[in-house]
């Protein structure tokens, strides 16, 4: 296989493979080179590298995450974090706005075309995707589901939740804007990504 | 037959009664015949507005209750001889009115008259839902509080839920200086949010008051008073007519002008 390879597609992000049998050295040259050459294409995005099950010290892993985030402001993740809707792709299709005072429930992934209104209340056993704004509040991966996501296009929401982790709302960027924001749960912790399509 | 139209906010004190005092007052100089339908029992305010508190015999309750005919109840007003009230009794209770019992009220008033409007008490409880449940569309009036807002959009995801399809909004109290300076939300934020359709903007405006006192809709003034005009347009609009609102924001930078100039 070769020793480096570069996907983007709509499923699974920006992925950037590499071949395990190569050592940690070797593999931080190869993708510091591959981010230097595409600084704009994956800027303030998050970048998936995926290293085919080698294993990565946390310690050194986390000093090469923060080196590339310093340098080119980009976030990498070993965690594939799959824009996926689930294997079965299936989800519930709601039209909004969700209007205040409503509680709207799913145990299916939610697809809610419109705003998510102040003072109304989306919760779902899976992932939420908001095509419109999110100003209430939402909860996805009810009942401990951690690899449940939400993808909103627009956030100012009064709370989230993934699983049993409440969102901290400072780490919302309403600054950058780009097409839409991830939230994600990794290594115990939520995370917002800026989410640009690959732009 | 007629139409009927409820005008309500979940918010107390946002403007229903003021709106409903002026849209009826414009409708009926427009020759159309009007009547005006207070639901917020045990709060009365609509009489005083219109200056017809004296020339009140019978109200709501008397006619549910069997006390008089409809007809009785009607108050004709003091300018306009079609336009008409019918006053909320003053010592009762909201639930003094069943859901059943208003339905058939607007059915029959909607036999004699081009517009039945209603005005609601503030609030979703039961004299909310009784206000809205002879209409065929309703208003909802919001200032762009972010309180006011809030609660004008679970009014319109009840009023959904109810099956009503033509919603339209008011927004009231505006003021566009602040709106300019970012300090007020501004319309297009509130159609944002609330995604309706527009059917007025009022501006803030002191002179409202006056014409409370004087009992007197600012409508019938709506030459002098920028909050009369805007009142004027959402019956225009109302009717289906094509409106500006570009006429209001200048006409509020007009005035603005002139006091500045007076005051130097
Ligand atoms: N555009 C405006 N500019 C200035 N004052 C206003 C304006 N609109 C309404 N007001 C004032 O706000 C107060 C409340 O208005 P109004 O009684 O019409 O509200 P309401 O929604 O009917 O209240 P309630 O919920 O108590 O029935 C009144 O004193 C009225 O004069
Ligand atoms: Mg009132």
């Amino acid at each position: 296989m070769s020793k480096i390879s570069v996907k983007g597609d709509l499923r699974e992000g920006i992925k950037i493979i590499v071949n395990p049998n190569l050592n940690w050295e070797e593999i931080k040259e190869l993708v510091k080179e591959e981010i230097k050459k595409r600084e704009k294409f994956f800027k303030k995005s998050h970048v998936y590298l995926d290293l085919q099950g080698k294993d990565i010290g946390k310690e050194e892993w986390y000093e090469f995450q923060k080196e590339i985030l310093e340098k080119y402001g980009i976030m990498l993740s070993k965690e594939l974090i799959r824009l996926e809707i689930s294997s079965a792709n299936t989800a519930k299709i709601i039209l909004g706005p969700i209007r205040s005072g409503r509680l709207l429930t799913s145990r299916d992934n939610l697809l809610i075309i419109g705003d998510v209104n102040s003072g109304s209340e989306v919760v779902c056993h899976k992932s939420i995707f908001v095509l419109g704004k999110v100003r209430g509040s939402i909860w996805a991966g009810y009942g401990n589901n951690e690899k449940a996501t939400i993808f909103a296009l627009e956030l100012e929401p009064e709370r989230v939740q993934i699983a049993n982790y409440i969102l901290d709302l400072s780490l919302i960027d309403n600054k950058n804007k780009k097409l839409g924001y991830w939230i994600y749960l990794e290594d115990g912790e939520l995370k917002v990504n800026l989410y640009s399509g690959g732009k | 037959m007629g139409k009927a139209i409820v005008i309500t906010s979940g918010k107390g004190g946002v403007g229903k009664t003021t709106a409903v005092a002026n849209i009826g007052t414009g409708l009926a100089l427009r020759g159309l015949k009007i009547v005006l339908v207070d639901t917020d029992i045990g709060l009365r305010n609509l009489d005083l507005l219109l200056g017809l508190e004296n020339r009140i015999v019978y109200n709501l309750v008397d006619v549910i209750e069997g006390r008089c005919n409809l007809k009785q109840a009607l108050v004709k007003d003091k300018r306009l001889n079609n336009l008409f009230l019918l006053p909320a009794a003053q010592t009762k209770e909201k639930e003094a009115v069943s859901i059943e019992q208003m339905k058939f009220l607007v059915h029959e008033l909607k036999k004699d008259f081009d517009y039945v409007l209603i005005d609601s008490p503030a609030g979703i409880e039961h004299g909310f839902r009784t206000a809205i449940s002879g209409a065929d569309e309703a208003i909802v009036i919001t200032t762009p509080e972010v309180s006011s807002v809030r609660d004008a959009d679970r009014v319109i995801g009840l009023l959904e839920a109810n099956g009503f399809e033509n919603l339209s909004l008011i927004v009231n109290r505006v003021r566009f200086d602040m709106v300019r300076n970012g300090d007020m939300l501004g319309v297009e934020d509130l159609l944002e949010i609330l995604s309706i359709e527009l059917l007025g903007i009022i501006p803030e405006d002191e002179n409202l008051i006056i014409s409370v006192n004087k009992g007197e809709p600012i409508i019938l003034n709506a030459d002098k008073y920028r909050s009369g005009l805007a009142f004027s347009l959402v019956v225009k609009k109302l009717l289906g007519e094509e409106v500006s609102w570009e006429e209001l924001e200048k006409s509020e930078s007009f005035i603005e002008k002139i006091f500045k100039f007076f005051r130097g």
